[in-house]
C-alpha cells in the first residue's frame, strides 16, 4: 500500500490550509513554512488544543479535522492513550518506582480528547524532539537522538496497538530515512559519519581483517534463516489478505463516475493517484533543473501532445500512455477522465506549468472541480461530508492567485521527503549542497580512492590520511581526489563538542595544530614487529604498558616513570618502539620533533610546549614521543638563543615541576643517538634510560626473513645464516638497505633493453649472489667507535644490562 | 611424693617452677587431667585448665600433644563452654535491672566465659611460639574446638541485642570484653594455622577442609560486625585455600565460598551506596560519614580483589557458580548510576566507587571470558532477567565486546557462535544477545539514559545515549571481527534487522552501514544483492519488508559506482517484476548517468503496466502493481537531476 507514503502529505497540507485560512487559527509563520514537516498528528493536536482553549474556534473543527483521516486520527489517538503506558516504560519508571499502581493504569483509549494531562506530556515530548530535529542549532548527534526518540514513540504506539501496523511501518520508514541521512552523512555539520571517529578510536589497537571478510550469505541459503522465513510468511499473509476483499474485482470506472456521491465503497486508489499527481508536480517545482528540461526535450513529441491532451475531454487510454512518459504528468488522472469529464479537465493539469511558467492559466472552474473531485473521494472513506466541502472551498479560495496554488502544492511536497519540497532560501541552499554532495561520489575519479574501494579499513594502509574514507567525499577539495584528505577530525568536531575545561586558556589555534600535526594515528604496531631488543621491550612493558592498562595496581611507588630515554645508534628501531608503546598501551600518541616546536612559532615555542602537555593531560593516558630529543633538550649554555632556552625550561617544568601531579598518566619518550648531549636536568627526568643496541644475529635474521618473505626470492636457510653472519655490525636500517640493494640485483642482471618488455614473472628470484654483491656496496653506518661511546654512556647513565 | 589430695596438689603446684614441672610431668599430668575431667565446678574447672596450659603444656613434646593433652582436655572445655552458653541463654530471659541476684549470676557466667577464652588463647599462643612447623596431626582437635568456641561466641555477641533486649547495658562491658577476647583468640588461631604444615594424609585434608568451612560460617556470622575482622577472616580463607591448593582444591565447597564472597561483596557495596545516599540527602560533608564511606569502599575493593584472586585459582571448579557471579555483576551495576534503579548519590562518591571498587571488579570479567560455563550463563537463551538487570546485562555484553578482541581466537569463537549442536547448552551468539538485551532496555532508551562516551581528540568525554554507546562499541567490535566469525555477524545483523523491534532494527542497520563502509566494496555489493533478492522474493508488503527497504536504500549509497551498474544489470528496472524492488531505492544514490538511464527505464515499464491495466478490466484486484508504478514514477521524478 505504497500510497500511504504520499497520503499524509496531501492531507497534512490540506488540513493545514483549511484551518489556516478558513478557521482563522493563527499559527506562527514559522509553522506555516516549515510546518508541513510536522507530523500531522502534532499539528492536529496543536489545533485541537487551541480550539479547546480559544473561544474563536470551535471544538468541532478540531474533531472533524481529526476524523478526516483515519490514519492520523489513530496516530493522534495513540498519543493520548499511549502516554500513560509510555510513562511507565520511559520516564515513569523512576518516579513511579514506589507506585506501580499508578503507572500500570494507562489512560483509556479513546478519541483525541482524552486525559489532557498525559497527552500534553506526551505532546510536549514529541514537540521537543521535533524541534530538535528541525532546529538549526542542534548538533547532528542531538538530531539523531531526536529521530530515535520519535521512532521509539512509534514503536511503542504500535506495540500498544494504538496505531496500525501500516501506519507504524510508514512512519518508521519516513523517520528512518531522515535519520539515516544524518548517520550516514560525512558532512561535518549535518552528519555523523557513522560514528566513525569514536569507533576507530576504540578499535585503534585491534587487528583489522576487514579485507578478508567473506560473506556467507547467499541468495539461496538466506532463506534458511528463521527471521527470513518469518518475513516471507508475513508477506504471504499480506498477499492473501489483499486478495480477500470482495471488491477486488470491482471495475474502477464506475467508482470514479460515482465518486461525487458521498458514502461509496472505499476507493483508495484514486486519491492516491491524485496525491501522486500533486506530489509529483510539487516536487518538481523545486527539483526542476536543466536536466529535467533536457529529458523533456528528448521527449519533445510527447510534450507537444500535452496541450492537446488538456483540451481533449475524451482521452483514450492509448493517448494517455504517451503522456506518461513525461515524468510528472497527471497520468493518474487520465484514466479517470475517460469517464468523468469534469475530473479529467481538472486533473490533467500540465505539470510543466511550474517549470515553464506560462502555462499557469487554467480555469478557476477546473481547479474547483479538481478540488471537489479529489477530496471527495477521500471523503468517501470517512463519510464526513462537511469536511470535503471545506476542503473544496479552501482549495477554491486559493485558486485565484496562481502563486498560492503553487504554495499549496509546495507545502504538501514538503512533508514527506527530506530534500524535496518548498524551502526557505537558506534551506534551498542546503538542499543544493546536499544534492551536490550526493552526486559527488560518482563523479569523483575512482582511482583517487585507491581502487574501487569505498571502504574504511579493508586493505588500506591506515596512514595519516587513511583514517576513514567516507562513502562520499566532502564538498570541499574533493575534486582532486582523496590523498589530500585530512582525517576528519578536530576541526569539525570542535564546534560540536564542548572543549575540555583545562583547554580554555590555550589558544584554539595551537590546540588545533597539536591535534592535526602532532597527534599521530598511525597504523597499529605490535611488539612482534620489532626484531630483537628483548630487554628493552620487557622493561617497557613492565614500566609503561602495564601501568597504563592497570592504573589501579600501579600506584604509589609502583607508579610509572614520567620519562624514558631510548638511545642507541641510528636505525635500530627507537622510533618504532615509541610507536609501539602508544599503540599497545592504548594511549594517545603525540609525536613531536624539535622543529614543530621551535621553527614555526618563534617566541611562542614555550606556549606550544605548554599546550602540548595540556592537551596530553586531557587525553590521558598519553605518550609524548620526541624524536632526536638532543636537539630539543641539549645542554643549556651561554651561547644559546633565548627562545630555545625558554622552550627547554618550559619543557623541564612540564615534565616534572610544580604544576604536574603524580596522578597524570603522561609518559615522555625521547629517542636520540646523541645521549651525551642531553641536558643533565632532562636526563634526570627521563628516569629510565634504555640502550637500544644494534640488532643481534637473531634479530638480523628475523629482519631478513621478514623482508624477504614479501619478495620473490630463493634463499636457503644456510644462506640466510651466512648473510646474518656477514652483516655483523649492521643496524636495522642497514639491514633493510642491504635487502633493498639485493632485491635490485635481479633487475640489474637484465639487459637494459629487456626492461621495457619483460613481464614481472620473468624477473628471476633474489638469490644469495645478489646479497653477496650487495655486501660490497652496503656498509654498516655505525662505527665501532660510535658504539663504544654508547656503551660507555650506557655504563654511566643507562639502566640496562 | 606429690600429695594425693587434689586440693593440696593444686595448692602445692602453685609454688612449682618450670624445671620441676618438667620433671614431674609424667606423673602429675595424668592426675591433673583426670581431676579436670571430673570437676563440675566452673571455677575449679577453669583453675585446673589454667594450670594445665600454663605450667604443663609447655613441657609436653609436640608429637605427643594431641595424644596426651588436646584430645583429653579440649572436649571437656567445649562441654564447659556449652554449659556456660546454655546457662546464659536460659538466664537472659529473666534478666531485669531490678533482679540484682540474677544479674550477678549472668555477669559471673560471662566472666567465666572470658576466662575460658583467655585460657584457650594462651593455649594457642603457646603453640605459636614453637618456632617449628607444626604438623596438623599433632594438634588435630585444637582448631575445630577453638573454631567452635569462636563461632558460638560471635553468634552470642551478635544475638545479644535481642537476647538481653532491655538489659544490655547491665552487661555490655562484659560482652565487649568477650568479643575482644574472641577476636584475639581468632587472630591467634589464624596465626597458628598459618604456621602448620600439612601432609597429604586423608585425615588432615578432611580436618583442614572442615576448618576452612567453619571459618566460612564464622564469616557469615561476623559479616556486619566489624570490617577489619571480616576482611581478615576472608583473607584467611583465601590464603589457606591457596596455600594448600593442591591438597584441598577438590575438597572445598567452592560454591559456598564463592557465594559467600559474592554476598558479602554485594552487601558492602549496598552499604556504600546507602552511606553515599545519606550524605547526599543530608547535604553535609561530615568527615566521619565520609571516612566510613571510604572504608566501606575499600572493603568492597578488598572483596572484589579476593573474588578475582579466588576465581583465578579455582576457575575449573566454579562451573556451577557462574550464575552467581553473573548475578553479582548485574546486581552491582543495577544499583550504580546511570541505572535507573540506582540511588541518587553525588558525583564525587560515584567516581570514588568507580575508581576504587569497580576498577577492581573489572578483571573478573577478563578472567571469566574464556570460561565456558560463564559464557553459557551470560548468553543463555532463557535468561529471565528482571527489568532492573537489563541495562547491566547490556553493559556486561559491551564490556565483553571491548575485551574480546584481545582474547585468543578460540575464545572469540566461543562467544560469537551460538550453540550449534543439540547436545550443547543452548545459547545465543554475542551479537544476538546484545540485540536482545538492547531491545529489553526500553525504559533506558526512552529516557534516555546517558553513558560515558568515548574520549576522542582532546574533547571532553561527552555522555552518550545508550543507543549511541552501544552502537559505537558494537561497531568497534565489528571492526575487529576476524574473518572466521564474520558469518555469525551477518546472520545476527540480518536477524536483528528483521526483528520486530524498530529501534533494534535501526541499531542493526546502523551497524551494517558501518560494516559496509569498513569492509570491502565487494562485500558491500554482495550484501546489497542479497538484500535486494530478499525484497524481490518477498510475496507481499509487511513491516519487515519495509525495514529491509530502508536498509537497501541506505546501502545503495555506499556502493561503488561499478557495483551500482552491476546492480542495475542484476535487477533491471525495465522488467516489471523488479519494480517492487526499485520502489525502495532512491535514485539519488546512483551516478548521474546511471540515474538517468534507470529513470527512463522505470518510466517506460510503468507506462506499459498502466496501459495493460487500462486495457484490461481495470479492477481493483489488479491495482497493486499499478500503484507500484505510481510510486516508482514518483521516485523517478523525485530524483534531482
Amino acid at each position: 500500500m505504497q500510497f500511504w507514503v504520499a497520503w499524509p502529505i496531501f492531507t497534512e497540507a490540506s488540513c493545514f490550509w483549511k484551518l489556516a485560512q478558513s478557521r482563522q487559527v493563527r499559527l506562527p509563520s514559522r509553522e506555516l513554512q516549515g510546518g508541513s514537516t510536522i507530523g500531522l498528528a502534532e499539528l492536529v493536536r496543536e489545533l485541537v488544543q487551541r480550539s479547546q482553549g480559544g473561544p474563536s474556534t470551535s471544538v468541532q473543527s478540531g474533531r472533524c479535522l481529526v476524523l478526516s483521516n483515519e490514519r492520523d486520527a489513530d496516530w493522534a489517538a495513540g498519543f493520548g492513550a499511549r502516554s500513560g503506558r509510555v510513562n511507565l516504560a520511559a520516564g515513569g519508571r523512576k518516579e513511579l518506582r514506589g507506585d506501580p499502581e499508578a503507572a500500570a493504569a494507562p489512560a483509556g483509549v479513546g478519541g483525541i480528547m482524552q486525559t489532557p494531562v498525559s497527552s500534553a506530556v506526551h505532546l510536549s515530548e514529541w514537540q521537543k524532539n521535533y524541534f530538535a530535529i528541525t532546529s538549526d542549532t542542534c548538533t547532528p548527534g542531538q538530531k539523531a537522538d531526536g529521530y530515535r526518540a520519535q521512532i521509539l514513540h512509534i514503536q511503542y504506539a504500535w506495540a500498544n496497538s494504538e496505531i496500525s501496523q501500516v501506519c507504524a511501518t510508514n512512519l518508521f520508514k519516513k523517520y528512518a530515512e531522515k535519520y539515516s541521512a544524518i548517520i550516514d552523512s560525512d558532512n561535518a555539520e549535518t552528519g555523523l559519519n557513522n560514528y566513525a571517529e569514536n569507533i576507530l578510536t576504540l578499535a585503534r589497537c585491534q587487528q583489522n581483517d576487514s579485507d578478508k571478510w567473506q560473506s556467507s550469505l547467499t541468495t539461496s541459503n538466506v532463506f534458511e534463516l528463521k527471521s527470513v522465513q518469518e518475513l516471507m510468511q508475513a508477506g504471504k499473509k499480506f498477499q492473501s489478505s489483499l486478495m480477500a476483499p470482495a471488491d477486488a474485482f470491482v471495475v474502477v470506472d464506475k467508482e470514479v463516475s460515482a465518486s461525487v456521491t458521498p458514502g461509496l465503497p472505499k476507493l483508495n486508489v484514486c486519491s492516491s493517484a491524485v496525491d501522486t499527481d500533486l506530489w509529483a508536480s510539487s516536487s518538481k517545482c523545486i527539483s526542476q533543473g536543466p536536466d529535467i528540461l533536457e529529458s523533456l526535450s528528448s521527449l519533445k513529441c510527447l510534450q507537444s501532445s500535452v496541450p492537446s491532451v488538456t483540451k481533449t475531454t475524451d482521452i483514450l487510454p492509448a493517448s494517455s500512455a504517451f503522456l506518461n512518459e513525461l515524468p510528472n504528468t497527471g497520468f493518474y488522472a487520465s484514466p479517470l477522465s475517460g469517464n468523468n469529464k469534469a475530473a479529467s479537465s481538472s486533473s490533467v493539469k500540465p505539470p510543466s506549468h511550474f517549470e515553464i511558467g506560462q502555462n499557469l492559466s487554467f480555469s478557476n472552474h477546473s481547479s474547483l472541480l479538481a478540488g471537489s473531485g479529489n477530496p471527495g473521494k477521500r471523503k468517501t472513506f470517512y463519510s464526513s461530508s462537511d469536511e470535503s466541502n471545506s476542503t473544496t472551498s479552501s482549495l477554491a479560495s486559493s485558486k485565484p492567485s496562481i502563486s498560492t496554488e503553487a504554495k499549496n502544492f509546495v507545502g504538501s511536497g514538503n512533508g514527506s521527503e527530506e530534500s524535496n519540497g518548498f524551502k526557505t532560501a537558506k534551506e534551498q541552499l542546503w538542499v543544493d549542497q546536499q544534492k551536490k554532495y550526493h552526486n559527488q561520489p560518482q563523479r569523483a575519479p575512482v582511482s583517487s580512492y585507491g581502487g574501487i574501494k569505498k571502504s574504511l579499513g579493508a586493505g588500506r594502509s591506515r596512514g595519516p590520511f587513511g583514517k576513514f574514507v567516507p562513502p562520499v567525499p566532502r564538498q570541499d577539495g574533493n575534486e582532486n581526489g582523496g590523498p589530500q584528505y585530512k582525517p576528519y577530525g578536530a576541526g569539525s568536531t570542535e564546534s560540536s563538542f564542548p572543549v575540555d575545561e583545562r583547554l580554555k586558556n590555550i589558544e584554539p589555534k595551537m590546540i588545533e595544530l597539536i591535534m592535526h600535526e602532532i597527534m599521530d594515528h598511525g597504523p597499529p604496531v605490535n611488539w612482534d614487529d620489532i626484531a630483537g631488543v628483548d630487554f628493552a621491550k620487557a622493561t617497557i612493558k613492565e614500566i609503561v604498558v602495564w601501568p597504563m592498562l592497570r592504573p589501579d595496581i600501579f600506584t604509589g611507588l609502583r607508579g610509572p616513570p614520567k620519562g624514558i630515554l631510548l638511545f642507541g645508534p641510528p636505525g635500530t628501531g627507537k622510533t618504532l618502539i615509541g610507536k609501539c608503546i602508544a599503540c599497545q598501551s592504548g594511549a594517545t600518541f603525540f609525536s613531536i620533533s624539535a622543529s614543530s616546536l621551535t621553527s614555526k612559532w618563534v617566541g611562542e615555542g614555550e606556549k606550544m610546549v605548554r599546550a602540548l602537555f595540556t592537551v596530553a593531560r586531557c587525553q590521558q593516558p598519553a605518550v609524548i614521543f620526541i624524536d632526536e630529543i638532543d636537539s630539543l633538550l641539549s645542554q643549556r649554555g651561554d651561547g644559546e638563543h633565548e627562545s630555545s632556552r625558554r622552550i627547554k625550561t618550559e619543557f623541564l617544568v612540564q615534565l616534572d615541576g610544580a604544576t604536574t601531579s603524580s596522578e597524570d598518566r603522561i609518559l615522555v619518550v625521547g629517542a636520540t643517538n646523541r645521549p651525551q648531549e642531553i641536558d643533565e636536568a632532562a636526563r634526570r627526568r627521563l628516569v629510565k634510560r634504555l640502550y637500544i643496541p644494534l640488532p643481534e644475529a637473531s634479530a638480523r635474521k628475523q629482519i631478513v626473513t621478514r623482508l624477504m618473505s614479501k619478495e620473490h626470492c630463493c634463499l636457503r636457510e644456510e644462506e640466510v645464516e651466512i648473510i646474518v653472519k656477514k652483516s655483523d655490525g649492521f643496524s636495522g636500517a642497514d639491514m633493510t638497505q642491504l635487502c633493498r640493494e639485493a632485491s635490485l640485483g635481479p633487475i640489474r642482471s637484465l639487459q637494459s633493453i629487456d626492461i621495457a618488455t619483460i613481464t614481472p614473472e620473468q624477473v628471476r628470484p633474489i638469490s644469495f649472489l645478489d646479497f653477496d654483491s650487495a655486501f660490497k656496496t652496503v656498509r654498516p653506518s655505525v662505527s665501532s667507535k660510535d658504539l663504544e661511546l654508547y656503551e660507555n654512556w650506557n655504563q654511566t647513565f643507562g639502566c640496562g644490562r | 611424693m606429690s600429695p594425693a589430695n587434689p586440693e593440696l596438689l593444686l595448692r602445692e603446684l602453685g609454688g612449682w617452677d618450670g624445671a620441676l614441672c618438667r620433671r614431674e610431668l609424667p606423673c602429675v599430668l595424668p592426675r591433673l587431667i583426670s581431676m579436670y575431667q571430673n570437676s563440675d565446678d566452673w571455677t575449679e574447672h577453669i583453675r585446673v585448665l589454667r594450670i594445665l596450659t600454663e605450667m604443663f603444656l609447655p613441657h609436653i613434646n609436640l608429637s605427643e600433644l594431641e595424644q596426651t593433652f588436646f584430645s583429653k582436655v579440649l572436649p571437656k572445655a567445649i562441654q564447659l563452654f556449652d554449659d556456660l552458653l546454655y546457662e546464659l541463654s536460659s538466664q537472659a530471659k529473666g534478666l531485669t535491672s531490678q533482679n540484682i541476684e540474677l544479674c550477678k549470676t549472668v555477669r559471673n557466667v560471662l566472666q567465666t566465659m572470658v576466662q575460658l577464652l583467655e585460657t584457650l588463647t594462651g593455649c594457642v599462643r603457646h603453640i605459636c611460639t614453637l618456632q617449628e612447623p607444626v604438623p596438623l596431626e599433632s594438634i588435630r582437635t585444637l582448631p575445630s574446638s577453638i573454631l567452635y568456641v569462636i563461632k558460638n561466641t560471635f553468634m552470642h555477641c551478635k544475638d545479644s541485642e535481642s537476647l538481653y533486649s532491655g538489659c544490655l547495658h547491665l552487661i555490655s562491658d562484659l560482652l565487649q570484653s568477650l568479643f575482644k577476647e574472641t577476636y584475639s583468640l581468632q587472630k591467634q588461631l589464624m596465626e597458628l594455622l598459618d604456621m602448620i604444615s600439612m601432609e597429604s594424609a586423608e585425615d588432615s585434608i578432611v580436618d583442614m577442609v572442615s576448618v576452612i568451612h567453619t571459618v566460612l560460617e564464622i564469616c557469615s556470622v561476623i559479616s556486619n560486625m566489624d570490617h577489619a575482622l571480616h576482611a581478615n577472616t576472608w583473607k584467611f580463607i583465601i590464603k589457606q585455600s591457596l596455600k594448600h591448593y593442591s591438597l584441598l582444591q577438590s575438597h572445598l565447597k567452592h560454591k559456598d565460598i564463592l557465594s559467600g564472597l559474592c554476598k558479602d561483596t554485594l552487601f558492602s557495596f549496598h552499604s556504600c551506596l546507602q552511606l553515599a545516599e545519606q550524605m547526599k540527602l543530608s547535604g553535609t560533608q561530615e568527615s566521619t560519614d565520609y571516612k566510613l564511606f571510604q572504608r566501606t569502599v575499600k572493603l568492597c575493593k578488598f572483596f572484589a580483589n579476593s573474588l578475582v584472586h579466588y576465581i583465578k585459582e579455582f576457575i575449573p571448579f566454579l562451573s556451577d557458580s557462574c550464575c552467581r557471579l553473573h548475578q553479582l555483576y548485574l546486581q552491582i551495576y543495577s544499583k550504580f548510576p546511570p541505572s535507573l534503579y540506582a540511588p541518587v548519590i553525588s558525583e564525587a562518591h560515584r567516581d570514588e566507587i568507580a575508581r576504587v571498587f569497580l576498577v577492581a571488579l573489572d578483571p573478573l570479567i577478563h578472567q571469566l571470558l574464556p570460561f565456558r560455563p560463564f559464557l553459557e550463563q551470560v548468553l543463555s537463551e532463557k535468561l529471565d532477567l528482571s527489568p532492573e538487570l537489563h541495562l547491566p546485562q547490556c553493559n556486561l555484553l559491551v564490556t565483553i565486546m571491548d575485551k574480546l578482541p584481545f582474547q585468543p581466537e578460540n575464545v572469540q569463537a566461543l562467544w560469537t557462535t551460538g550453540s550449534q549442536f543439540s547436545e550443547e547448552v543452548p545459547r545465543l551468539s554475542l551479537f544476538s544477545a546484545l540485540f536482545l538485551g538492547f531491545q529489553q532496555c526500553s525504559g533506558e532508551l526512552s529516557l534516555p539514559v546517558c553513558l560515558p562516551g568515548v574520549m576522542d581528540n582532546g574533547q571532553a568525554e561527552v555522555p552518550a545515549t545508550l543507543y549511541h554507546h552501544l552502537c559505537v562499541h558494537l561497531c568497534a567490535f565489528i571492526a575487529s571481527t576476524p574473518p572466521s566469525h564474520f558469518p555469525q555477524l551477518e546472520r545476527a545483523l540480518l536477524d536483528a534487522v528483521l526483528g520486530s523491534s524498530m529501534i533494534t532494527s535501526l541499531l542493526a542497520m546502523d551497524s551494517w552501514c558501518f560494516l559496509a563502509r569498513y569492509g570491502t566494496a565487494e562485500l558491500c555489493a554482495h550484501h546489497v544483492f542479497v538484500i535486494a533478492h530478499l525484497i524481490k522474493s518477498c510475496p507481499g508488503e509487511c513491516y519487515q519488508l519495509s525495514v529491509l527497504g530502508v536498509l537497501l536504500r541506505r546501502m545503495l549509497f555506499l556502493m561503488a559506482p561499478d557495483h551500482q551498474v552491476e546492480f542495475t544489470q542484476k535487477f533491471p528496472p525495465k522488467e516489471a517484476e523488479n519494480l517492487p524492488l526499485w520502489q525502495h531505492i532512491s535514485l539519488k544514490a546512483l551516478t548521474p548517468d546511471l540515474r538517468k538511464q534507470v529513470a527512463h527505464q522505470l518510466c517506460a515499464v510503468g507506462l506499459t503496466q498502466c496501459r495493460q491495466w487500462l486495457s484490461g478490466r481495470c479492477t481493483l484486484g489488479e491495482l497493486p502493481p499499478v500503484v507500484r508504478e505510481g510510486v516508482t514514477l514518483f521516485i523517478k521524478s523525485r530524483a534531482p537531476k
